[in-house]
């Protein structure tokens, strides 16, 4: 009852705005064609946990039974926003390209540039929205076990949320710039709340990153002469900035400006100093949110950016980025198998998964977009499950704990399980998501950089050799170490939570097949911009 | 239920048990429903092959599941690469495919099951079983696999489950070693064979249409016909190695992934550790291990021997390797003196063996040394791991007195060690043929000296092999119980009851085996083949017999040199160098022990030998030489001594007169066969 509520509520928040749809035939609009749902469904999506949020921030929460009543319904809000997207998801499979959705209308103009509320789907951002929102449920769900806080958490959460969901709807860059700006105050503020000396570095880095980026977007958006909107995917077409060429040029320069804002965003070499200062001191909501989800977001707006904005520029660079992604996976691994801080480690697994995105920003054809999109969902469920995975252990080792000779299996057999699955799973085993988007990536960047290619073959043994390291020192050992002794085994609830992680990345692995008519929408249309239609 | 839906569910059974194995939080359930797991399989197998046998023939089955097809955007640019992407888990069922399954899994199986009995009280072996299982799976895979993913699916497979078998001794930092040993080797493995595929779509298109590859081969090589160095060219031709145009550079690069990739599983030389590893596993399911990384690695090679044949000096530059590898186990075999190292060296040498007829154009002669290799790994494997648990030590002077109180064991152990002499038959046999027959193919007088002397080498180390393990099993079954501190001679058993009548069956269908292994030999006659060297045979045996003679006293006199070094303190330039390969990760050289004590072995063998007429004084750099010479004579007298003591069940048959009468029966048998 309170679901269906809280879908009026949001629904009658949107009406006022009529909904329209997109200008360009590529991405047509299903409103006419599937009833009154689809109109609003991505506003649902995006505005809908934020409202919750909202709603739930005035709830009372003295006694234990006002915070399990926040916490059901913060569950059953995150659940019904999954089960949308899972509606989604099957209303686009069912129909193909055509089915994707699309909400677009004018909403102000300043200094010459029309803002538009302009939100759309393609096949791409249908997979990571699905993925996403489940994984937040899962994270959601892990929160019933908070007795003390669990509004703030909560509410964190679902903003989180909403503010993802916008990044990946988002047509225009004022949107984009708005989802980043929720994501990092939200965030932000939580982080400050008891790791100021963390959080401090991240909002003056990621404001300047967002200023940085609204500028160049909207340079950008008067370069193309697509109008003063700035619709990322329908609009640009491949002209735009092809004809600058040089390496020096401006176009050349914004471009690397922009990757620079997102580079920092995904944790990736150089720019990953943030998150190792995060995964070290952050706490596991942050981490969760910014190891887990966050970069994998970024990725995929690098992807979008470099390929829809500046289709002609990116391939200029393309050397560099191949480098700059080998380089990150052999630091990551290099500081995977260094460190002795679990965070620090898990925040490392996370930089290692940017260097796909990397490679494929460097040689970006369809096939290798379709393996970064697997890669994407792949490391979004494996990197949130391991930040969870070693959250639990931080409970029970009572602070960050250190990777050597922890010995869990003797004492948590079930925590050293569920490790054991996501490294295999990270590690590209088959079956696995990141053997399917391996391969795909591989083969597909195989003829534009051939060395450096065999060179993050070599780096994913690296990477694996680091991953099958923690195994040694955390799963195994003669006798648990001091502090685990008297440890408990993940409960019911820990690993329901983490059950519904694991169990997305067994489907993703064994049926990859099941989301190829939506990825075969989203890539063509993505790559239409480099290939000229 | 047709055969073909039969076989996907005999290849997803492995799996499903193993998720059901998951379900038993009691050890002993869930390691039963494992070895359950494998008994079905191997039914459901035999069922298979003997369908195909009896009704399909030489007809081969594609099958496929399609598990990824991306029809992607096509390129308007000349940069961009756009062709459509299938991942098909496929299958290539033909009656020798299923057949090779059906004896790997058996095999596996057999390990399997005697060894639980043994290894039932120790913690987490349900954990082991269950990286049994999922071997048992890969195995399986690699045998039937239709296509590059199918291969790669089950070379990751086999991979990870050496790794998380080896786990199985997670408690000590000896098991830990060992894993990171198998971790290190398997991923480079993994990774030069994710090169080859990548390699392959990005010329071909695709990554199934490399069934056209193995084709070529698994169609010439299902009839059991002797296939030629020419054939087999022809065939490649006719393939799509040529059609597709790959650049020579490219054939070359793949040529070494795929090579690379095989040979480093195969534990070819100079990566010898990687199959002697598996003796430090867990005994008996080592033998699970040793037999999927051989099974592997020699379908890989075979599958792919066209590849080579188009690449100029790849087929050399893999024989030149497997001799090597043969030579290098043979002399670490004599050089080690832990039992279940020396029976791993000892197969391993056999395994190479097939490679190196693999890589001459012996495809058949290969084919059946790498079947008899797997079935002796299943036998010496049970006995070693039984002898190692009852007698409480690894090494071979706290081992004796098999004959007199253990019956089926010593019958089972010596079966096996006649196996693994009488594989020096038709080896010899084989090798002659091979030379024979491809000496107008090969051209260029380097490649003939190569192909001349890799084979005598190959040969004469297999002798040696031989010769340790019929050493081994005398040494092992004469002279009563041993009597030392913390053993309890009342408390040594024989095999488990089931254990005696599998082992027994076993050891009886391998001799059998042996006996009908001359298939290629027969063919070659029935067909009337007139280029097969089998007819030829005649008017090479009695050269081959003097050939082989001659090595055979070579390699006794030098094998019993080496043996008299055993335990001889390391010099300091061994240790240096040992130090240095220890840095190093043993990524380099080899084990770390038998590679101390072969290094050892070498360096002071030729100075002893020389001491023997140089030594006249006290000199202080003469002295170690002289005393060196001492031990030599020291050690002869003592192997003398341990072979022919009078109380020995042996009595005056020794291992040396036994392996005389394997070979001189083996020849007789050639060449009755081939007349």
């Amino acid at each position: 009852m309170t679901a269906f509520l809280l879908q009026g509520l949001l629904a009658a928040a949107t009406v006022p705005t009529p909904v329209t749809a997109a200008p360009s035939t590529t991405l047509p609009s299903t409103a006419a064609s599937t009833g009154q749902l689809p109109h609003v469904l991505l506003s649902v999506l995006v505005l809908g946990p934020m409202l919750t949020a909202l709603f739930l921030a005035f709830f009372p929460a003295r006694t234990q039974e006002d915070r399990g009543r926040i916490r059901l319904l913060a569950v059953i809000a995150v659940l019904l926003i999954a089960i949308a997207t899972l509606w989604m998801v099957n209303d686009v499979n069912s129909f193909g390209q055509t089915a994707a959705y699309a909400e677009s209308h004018h909403w102000f103009t300043v200094l010459g540039i029309s803002i538009a509320y302009a939100l759309s789907s393609n096949g791409i951002t249908t997979t990571l929205v699905f993925a996403l929102d489940f994984t937040i449920f899962g994270l959601t769900f892990l929160r019933w076990k908070d007795r003390d806080y669990p509004r703030t958490n909560v509410t964190v959460m679902l903003v989180a949320l909403g503010a993802l969901n916008l990044l990946l709807f988002a047509d225009d860059a004022v949107m984009l710039v708005a989802g980043l700006l929720i994501i990092l105050g939200v965030t932000g503020w939580k982080a400050s709340t008891g790791h100021m000396e963390a959080s401090r570095s991240w909002v003056i880095v990621g404001l300047a990153s967002i200023i940085v980026l609204g500028t160049v977007l909207s340079v950008a958006a008067r370069e193309t002469g697509a109008g003063s909107t700035l619709l990322l995917a329908p609009v640009l077409q491949p002209a735009s900035f092809t004809s600058h060429v040089a390496l020096l040029s401006r176009s050349g320069l914004l471009f690397l400006v922009a990757m620079g804002v997102i580079a920092m965003w995904m944790g990736v070499w150089p720019f990953h100093g943030w998150l190792g200062k995060l995964a070290g001191s952050g706490d596991s909501l942050s981490r969760e949110l910014f190891i887990g989800l966050v970069p994998r977001v970024a990725g995929y707006l690098a992807l979008v950016i470099s390929v829809a904005v500046f289709p002609a520029v990116s391939g200029q660079y393309s050397t560099l980025f191949a480098i700059l992604a080998v380089v990150n996976a052999v630091w990551a691994a290099g500081g995977m198998a260094g460190t002795t801080s679990l965070r620090r480690f898990v925040g490392y697994l996370s930089m290692a998964q940017g260097s796909v995105i990397l490679f494929v920003i460097a040689v970006p054809t369809p096939l290798a977009i379709t393996g970064a999109v697997y890669a994407l969902v792949g490391s979004m469920l494996v990197t949130t499950g391991a930040a969870c995975a070693a959250a639990f252990l931080e409970e029970r080792w009572k602070d960050d704990p250190e990777l050597r000779s922890m010995g869990v299996m003797h004492v948590m057999p079930r925590l050293g399980m569920v490790w054991m699955v996501l490294v295999i799973a990270a590690a590209g085993a088959p079956f696995f998501p990141f053997f399917t988007s391996d391969l795909a990536v591989v083969s597909g960047v195989m003829p534009g950089h051939r060395i450096l290619a065999f060179a993050l073959l070599a780096s994913f043994v690296l990477i694996a050799i680091a991953l099958f390291r923690s195994l040694r020192e955390m799963l195994w050992g003669e006798e648990p170490h001091d502090r685990l002794v008297r440890a408990k085994d993940l409960g019911a609830g820990e690993l329901g939570a983490l059950g519904v992680i694991l169990v997305l990345i067994l489907l993703y692995g064994i049926f990859p097949s099941h989301v190829d008519t939506l990825l075969n929408s989203g890539v063509t249309e993505l790559v239409t911009h480099v290939t000229g239609g | 239920m047709s055969i073909d839906v039969l076989l996907w569910i005999v290849v997803a059974l492995p799996l499903a048990m193993l998720a059901i194995s998951y379900l038993f939080e009691v050890q002993r359930r869930a390691a039963f429903t494992c070895i359950l797991g494998m008994i079905l399989t191997t039914v459901g197998l035999a069922v298979e092959s003997g369908y195909w046998l009896l009704h399909l023939g030489a007809r081969p089955h594609e099958l496929q599941v399609p598990f990824l097809t991306l029809s992607l955007a096509q390129s308007t640019t000349g940069t961009l690469f756009a062709p459509s992407f299938d991942l098909e888990f496929g299958l290539h069922a033909s009656v020798f495919s299923v057949t090779l399954a059906c004896i790997a899994v058996a095999s596996c199986t057999l390990v399997a099951w005697v060894g639980y009995r043994m290894l039932r009280g120790a913690y987490g072996v349900h954990r082991a079983y269950a990286a049994s299982l999922l071997m048992v799976f890969g195995v399986m895979c690699a045998c039937l696999s239709g296509g590059l993913i199918t291969t790669y699916v089950s070379w990751m497979v086999i991979g990870f489950s050496s790794w998380y078998l080896s786990t199985f001794l997670w408690q000590q930092a000896e098991g830990r070693h060992r894993a990171k040993q198998f971790f290190l080797i398997d991923r480079t493995s993994d990774l030069l064979l994710l090169a080859a595929c990548v390699l392959v779509f990005v010329k071909f298109g695709s990554y199934i249409s490399t069934i056209s590859i193995s084709s070529a081969a698994t169609s010439t090589v299902h009839q059991f016909t002797y296939v030629t160095l020419q054939q087999v060219i022809i065939a490649a031709s006719h393939g799509h190695v040529h059609e597709v145009g790959m650049s020579l550079l490219d054939t070359r690069i793949l040529a070494v992934c795929i090579g690379g990739a095989a040979l480093l599983r195969l534990g070819a030389f100079p990566f010898g550790f990687a199959l002697e590893a598996t003796a430090d596993s867990p005994l008996p399911l080592a033998g699970i291990s040793y037999i999927a990384r051989v099974v592997a690695a020699s379908v890989l090679l075979w599958k792919f021997m066209p590849l080579f044949m188009t690449v100029q000096h790849g087929m050399m530059v893999v024989f030149v390797l497997a001799v090597l590898g043969v030579a290098a186990s043979a002399v670490y075999a004599w050089a080690s003196d832990d039992l279940a190292h020396v029976t791993t060296l000892v197969l391993q040498g056999i395994a190479l063996m097939g490679v190196v007829f693999y890589a001459a154009g012996g495809y058949v002669a290969g084919i059946v040394t790498e079947v008899t290799d797997v079935m002796l790994a299943a036998g010496l494997y049970t006995v070693t791991a039984h002898l190692i648990l009852q007698f409480r030590s690894r090494f071979l002077g706290d081992i004796q007195g098999v004959w007199r109180t253990m019956p089926v064991t010593r019958s089972v152990l010596i079966a096996c060690t006649a196996g693994v002499v009488g594989v020096l038959g038709w080896t010899l046999e084989g090798s002659a043929a091979v030379l024979w027959n491809e000496f107008p193919y090969v051209s260029g007088h380097l490649n003939v000296v190569l192909l001349v002397a890799g084979s005598i080498i190959a040969f004469a180390a297999l002798i040696l092999a031989g010769a340790r393990m019929t050493h081994v099993t005398a040494r092992m079954c004469a002279g009563p119980l041993p009597d030392r501190r913390g053993f309890d001679a009342r408390k040594v058993v024989e095999l488990p009851g089931s254990g005696q009548w599998l082992c027994s069956i076993f050891a009886l269908a391998m001799a059998v085996w042996e006996v009908v292994s001359f298939p290629p030999l027969l063919a070659g006659a029935v067909h009337g083949w007139r280029r097969s060297v089998y007819a030829l045979l005649p008017t090479l045996s009695l050269e081959s017999a003097l050939i082989g003679a001659g090595i055979l006293v070579a390699g006794v006199g030098l094998a019993a040199l080496w043996a008299s070094n055993l335990g001889a303190p390391q010099p300091s330039l061994v240790g240096r160098i040992d130090a240095v390969r220890q840095r190093l990760g043993t990524l380099i050289v080899g084990g770390s022990v038998p590679t101390a004590r072969a290094w050892n072995a070498l360096t002071e063998l030729l100075p002893a030998a020389w001491g023997e007429f140089v030594v006249r004084s006290d000199d202080h750099v003469l002295a170690p030489l002289a005393a060196g010479h001492r031990r030599v004579l020291h050690r002869l007298e003592e192997i003398w001594h341990a072979w022919e003591q009078p109380e020995s069940a042996l009595g005056g048959i020794s291992s040396s007169v036994m392996f005389a009468i394997f070979i001189v029966v083996g020849i007789v048998l050639a060449v009755w066969v081939a007349r």
